[in-house]
């Protein structure tokens, strides 16, 4: 049998009452956890662990990932409401989702990211039962060199994230790279720029910066430019989604999904890295490039059918290799040890009932969300109407819940109010967030991945050239970042 | 303080930070043998921040940043009475708990945003600073089971 009717004999089995209230349950939570700023997937999929292995076998499994996938759609309704990151793939939806809904488009914008979740999760749940064995082995060809020069093709995005000022956008970047590096050495253990104290040992967690950057600068930002407690004044019609959009947005889409699912499949990559190389491309390759940034509708399009489609690329590793890509996939992999599965090549072979039943569910969960969060878009978009005085106060507050809830510590609200005020300098000053958290989060693979390298190869640098793969990564990167020098130089009157 | 002025300080903290990282980094160790040490990253990294922050003194100097913000004591006032009020929550919560100290976090920041409260937005706000903390509770302690700072008063 295909692996396309294996995929239809799974859904058909996915739709029994269990797995469907265990799919329901799942993602709703999700949704609830990708609402709230700090609390992302793996948090969530780790808090309900106990209570979905209680459901048993394949109802545990399709009860987790919808937790998974379920967070992915709820993260951008914070991104593009308030400005702030319910979980750290939705970093890029923020950018053009916020802008739209400060000009009254929050429903357009909240429909496109409904629609793309669903676009880029369908894109992806077709492509993991097609390729789930033959991606994971080509995955598996990517080692510390090929890392290395994919991470360098990664962050010569900042060309196009960095913001009209290159020098400032580099300069974040290396920002990032080095608040990376704070806690132990991955390799050699010692610890670095901890500044004695203990909290830090364990580096800074990715979202509570996120958060700070994105989420208090932005309310710092806001504050300071408009009048006391101002109520923004929208039209019912900005409440609701707009289905022209599909039809602006389709090749973006369609392109997000698959650029962010090949990137996604390889290990250690992530959901995040694949929005935000997506959400370049997309810009690249756009007539309008100056609309992104502004509120352009494919700036939301392009990441939220990204990070849909990586969440199910990261379960090709998983399912296929036993090999965790993700935090979240990690918390899923302990969930399959507790119902007493060993995930890998074999588990195709011993339980392929098991995995195709739980590769319908996902399918029945997407569709779920879509129904889900269509009904909300309203409820939702409405919140823009409420007095910055009223709501800045629960934002702040559930930020601060939510953050703390990460790791229970308040150092980390500390860390993201440090966080929120020097991204309110920051970007006062014309420095662009979007590199500093793209080296936060591509920087340590990044080391990691050159350390490696030159272990392996004794100190030569020679190596970098030698494989194939790595040898046009870094041609690519190389015409990535000669590419805006040669565009100003060849046609200067349309560069300005 | 101009925001030109804020900009050169900025740039040159950074130059500092910089420095401080390629300092730390050959502390750290730059290579172990024939392979990269733990200092070995760091440096170039602490290297390209002292050169772009160089680049971005010199091109403030020069009047080739063009800053379109502001830094004035009315447009700040906000921003940093907010900040403070969180720093204030920071700092009581130990003593006070999270859910006691939320309940006052809410008037408080409803305050520095909008200090002209007429009756309907007072009892709006003093609705939410009493349901937000009992909000919290639920969804944070008993549900994601999440253990919650505790004050003197037990909660």
């Amino acid at each position: 049998m295909g692996a396309l009717a294996l995929l239809a004999d799974g859904i058909s089995r996915a739709t029994s009452n269990e797995l469907l209230i265990a799919t329901f349950i799942g993602v709703v939570v999700g949704l609830i956890v990708g609402v709230l700023p700090g609390i992302g997937p793996a948090a969530g999929t780790a808090i309900m662990l106990p209570v979905a292995v209680g459901f048993g076998g394949t109802a545990a499994i399709a009860g987790l990932a919808g937790i998974y996938y379920g967070a992915m759609f709820g993260g951008a309704v914070t991104s593009i409401l308030l400005g702030i990151p319910g979980d750290a793939p939705s970093v890029m939806t923020v950018i053009d989702g916020h802008a739209l809904a400060k000009r009254g488009e929050a429903g357009r914008a909240l429909g496109m990211s409904v629609y793309a979740s669903f676009i880029g999760g369908a894109i992806g749940i077709v492509l993991l039962a097609l390729l789930s064995v033959p991606v994971a082995q080509a995955a598996l060809a990517f080692g510390p060199t090929e890392m290395t020069a994919l991470m360098c093709f990664a962050l010569s995005l900042v060309t196009v994230l960095g913001g009209r000022n290159i020098i400032k956008g580099f300069t974040a970047l290396f920002l990032g790279m080095w608040i990376g590096m704070i806690g132990l050495d991955p390799i050699a253990g010692p610890t670095r720029f901890t500044f004695g104290f203990i909290d830090l040992f364990e580096g800074i967690d990715f979202t509570i910066i996120a958060v700070g950057l994105y989420g208090l600068s932005e309310i710092f930002v806001s504050l300071s430019q408009q009048a006391a407690g101002k109520m923004e004044k929208y039209s019912l019609r900005s409440l609701l989604p707009n289905l022209r959009d599909l039809v602006t947005c389709k090749w973006v889409l369609v392109w997000s999904s698959l650029t962010a699912f090949f990137v996604g499949v390889v290990p250690g990559v992530g959901a995040t890295a694949s929005t935000m190389l997506a959400y370049a491309t997309a810009k690249r390759y756009s007539r309008t490039p100056s609309e992104f940034g502004s509120g352009s509708i494919k700036g939301v399009a392009a990441p939220e059918a990204a990070n849909n489609a990586a969440s199910y690329a990261a379960m090709i590793p998983l399912f296929a290799l036993g090999i965790p890509a993700s935090g979240t996939t990690a918390v899923l992999l302990g969930g399959l040890l507790m119902v007493g599965l060993q995930p890998g090549p074999l588990l195709f072979a011993t339980n392929p009932e098991f995995v195709w039943t739980v590769f319908g569910s996902f399918w029945i969960g997407n569709i779920m969300l879509v129904f889900l969060t269509t009904l909300l878009i309203p409820v939702l978009a409405s919140i823009v109407y409420i007095s910055t005085a009223i709501l800045y106060p629960m934002v702040i507050g559930i930020v601060i819940f939510g953050v703390y809830s990460i790791h229970y510590s308040m150092s980390d609200v500390t860390i993201a109010l440090i966080s929120g005020a020097i991204g309110f300098v920051m970007l006062k000053l014309d420095y662009s967030p979007v590199p500093l958290v793209l080296g936060l989060v591509l920087g340590p693979l990044l080391e990691r991945a050159v350390r490696r390298t030159l272990i392996v190869s004794e100190g030569s640098l020679g190596i970098f050239v030698q494989q194939p793969i790595a040898l046009a990564l870094f041609l690519l990167t190389i015409v990535v970042l000669a590419l805006p020098i040669v565009t100003r130089r060849m046609f200067p009157k349309r560069t300005q | 303080m101009t925001a030109k002025t804020i900009d050169r300080v900025f740039a040159g903290c950074l130059l500092v930070l910089g420095v401080y990282i390629v300092w730390n980094a050959l502390d750290y160790g730059y290579m172990r043998g024939t392979t990269p040490g733990p200092g070995f990253f760091p440096f170039w990294v602490g290297l390209a921040i002292v050169g772009l922050s160089i680049a971005n003194l010199i091109r403030s100097v020069r009047g080739l940043e063009i800053l379109e913000s502001q830094f004035d004591a009315d447009t700040m006032s906000k921003a940093f009475a907010v900040g403070g009020t969180i720093a204030a929550f920071i700092l009581v919560t130990p003593w006070l708990g999270m859910l006691v100290a939320s309940s006052l976090l809410v008037p408080s920041v409803a305050f520095a945003i909008q200090p002209r409260w007429t009756p309907t937005f007072g009892a709006i706000v003093v609705a939410i600073a009493v349901g937000f903390p009992i909000l919290c509770h639920f969804l944070f302690a008993v549900y994601l089971q999440v253990p919650l700072v505790r004050g003197v008063f037990g909660i």
